[in-house]
This record gives C-alpha cells, structure tokens and sequence, in this order.
C-alpha cells in the first residue's frame, strides 16, 4: 500500500495518534514533511531539530514550505491547489518532451526548452529530486548526448510518479489529521 | 478630440483616467492593484497568492497580449509583475511595450525569472523594469520590492 521503502513505514497504518501527536510539533507539520523529505527515520529527524538537513536530502525543499504558507482561513487548501495545477502542468510537458525525443530526433534545443519549463514547475513548488533530474537532462542535451538524455528522462519520469505518490499520500494523511494540523500552527 | 463616438469616447476616458492615476498618487487609502503576467498556471497562483497576503489587489493573466489589453481598460494598475520567458511576447517585450507607452510607462514594472543571467537582468533595467527577481520568487523578496516602488 502507502509503504515508503526509505523507510519501511506504512504510512497509511500510522497509529493516528502518534500522527497527530508529530503534526503538532512546533506548530506545523514538521514531521509529515520530514517523511517526505528524509532518506530515514521520522523519529531521528524529529528529534534532531534540524528538519533543513532533511529536505536537503528529500523530495521537497524549502519552496514547498513557502507554498504552505501562503495558506489562510481565504485559501485553506492553497498547498494541494498548487500542487494540482503542477500535476496537470507536468503530466502535459512530460508528454511534450517524450513526443519530442521521438518525432524530433537530436533536436536538442527543442528538447531543452521544453525541459526549462518542466524544471521551472518543479522550482516553483519545491520539488527538489525531481528538479535534480530536470537538471540533469538538460546537461545531456548542452552535451549533446542523446543516451544521456534518454536515461535521465526516465529518471524524470520515475522521480514524477514518486512525487505524486508522496503527495498524494501527505494530503491525504492531512485530511484525515483534521482540524488538528490547522489549529495548532501559530499565526504567521 | 472633439468628436466623440462611443467606442473613442470611452476609450479616450479610460486613458485619461490611466494617465492621472498612473501620474499621481495611487490613491490614499486605495488598494494598490497589481497585474500579474506569467503562462505557467503554477507560478500565477502562486505570485498571485503572494500578492494578495500582501493586500494586494491581483489580477494574473498568462500572456503579454492579454496584459496590453488589461492595461487598455483597467484605469487604475499600480505596479507589473511578469515573467520573463513566455511564448509569442516576452516579458522583456512587455516592459519596453510598457515604456514606450504614453499612458502606461509611469507603471512600475517587475521582471520575474528562473535564470540569473546578469547582461538580460541589466538590459530589463536599462529599458526601466524597477527589479528583477529571480525564481522561485518568495514572498519576503515580493514585500521588500513592492514597499520600495510603492511608497
């Protein structure tokens, strides 16, 4: 199901307890996140303090946390908006750059900028890993390097799909959290 | 202009209008309206949302096309915020579009990008943008320009 291999833990049979008990940590949803952002333990990042080490290695960045706080009582659901448009935004250009490596062989300035664009959305919300790869590719194509391309483009594909399960699985955990991840955080 | 025909009569007004709010104050007390152009729906939301945790009053639109046509009705815009990448017209294109206009040019403009290429951000200020903000653009660095221009 919701398992994440980084860490071996089911998120969707986390106790909702503990749940709710690390969503009011600090105020905000440090510890949700920090399962998206770290390679390991929730618990060694919660009690580390230093949740920017974290994202550092994880699939969101401190952008993300920008987009979270522009939500207020107007735009309560602002977060998940953003993070559908940029679904519906991705899905689009991935499909573009995949039409081009096919129809437009070597075409590496055609590809590249369609990858600009791609990386742009992934910078916006913080998609760190997935914006890594976007990177990546568009070094292959200044190279001019079609395998490297063809290799990193999958990467992009696989980090897409992984973000979206992630995210997915943090707004729902968030949903069912309740009124509780809300009413805590200290107005900001 | 003597002769008045609906169509110049309310287009000549809403210059006249444009002229005198782009000249003078915004408006004591008034909400400063801001318009924001960029294609990509993710960041509009977001600069949009940016803008508005302000008190801002935001209209985003996603091309320089449809920015020019605002401006063309909208009397009272009191600062451009634009990306600067966007098919057909750049937001570059915009900000000298904006300039060369009688009744536009007083408009502060604001270049967004997500590339830090000094020669483009210096050409932007050469044509008069009043910054150039690199994305992903925060909220802090939205506050910090916007208090300066809009003082």
């Amino acid at each position: 199901m919701d398992r994440d291999n980084s860490t071996g833990m089911n998120i969707g049979t986390m106790p909702w307890d503990i749940c709710e008990y690390l969503v009011t940590i600090r105020g905000r949803r440090l510890v949700l996140f920090n399962h998206l952002m770290s390679a390991n333990s929730i618990f060694d990042r919660v009690y580390s303090g230093n949740s920017l080490d974290a994202m550092k290695q994880g699939y969101l960045d401190e952008q993300f946390c920008q987009v979270e706080d522009l939500q207020d009582e107007a735009s309560p659901n602002f977060a998940e908006e953003v993070v559908t448009l940029f679904f519906k935004d991705s899905a689009r250009l991935i499909s573009n750059v995949e039409q081009a490596l096919e129809k437009y062989p070597k075409d590496f300035n055609r590809w590249d900028a369609y990858m600009q664009q791609l990386k742009g959305s992934c910078s916006s919300i913080g998609a760190s890993r997935m914006k890594s790869e976007c990177m990546s590719f568009r070094d292959y194509c200044a190279q001019g390097n079609v395998e490297g391309c063809m290799r990193s483009f999958q990467k992009v594909k696989r980090e897409h799909g992984a973000l979206r399960q992630k995210l997915e699985a943090y707004f729902q955990l968030l949903r069912q959290a309740g009124p509780a991840g809300a009413a805590t955080r200290p107005g900001m | 202009m003597a002769s008045v025909v609906g169509g110049a009569a309310a287009v000549a007004s809403a210059a006249a209008a444009a002229a005198a709010a782009a000249g003078g104050a915004a408006g004591v007390g008034a909400t400063p309206h801001v318009l924001a152009v960029d294609d990509s729906s993710v960041d509009r939301a977001i600069i949009a949302a940016i803008l508005r945790s302000s008190r801002f009053r935001v209209t985003a639109v996603e091309s320089g096309k449809r920015a020019l046509e605002l401006l063309g009705t909208e009397p009272n815009v009191s600062m451009i915020i634009t990306d600067y990448w966007m098919p057909e017209m750049t937001g570059y294109e915009l900000l000298k579009k904006v300039k060369e206009s009688s009744k536009l040019k007083q408009i502060p403009v604001v270049i967004m990008s997500s590339e830090n290429v000094s020669t483009r951000i210096s050409r932007c200020l050469e044509e008069g943008a009043e910054d150039f903000l690199v994305k992903p653009v925060r909220a802090s660095d939205v506050s910090r320009v916007f208090s300066r221009v809009l003082r």
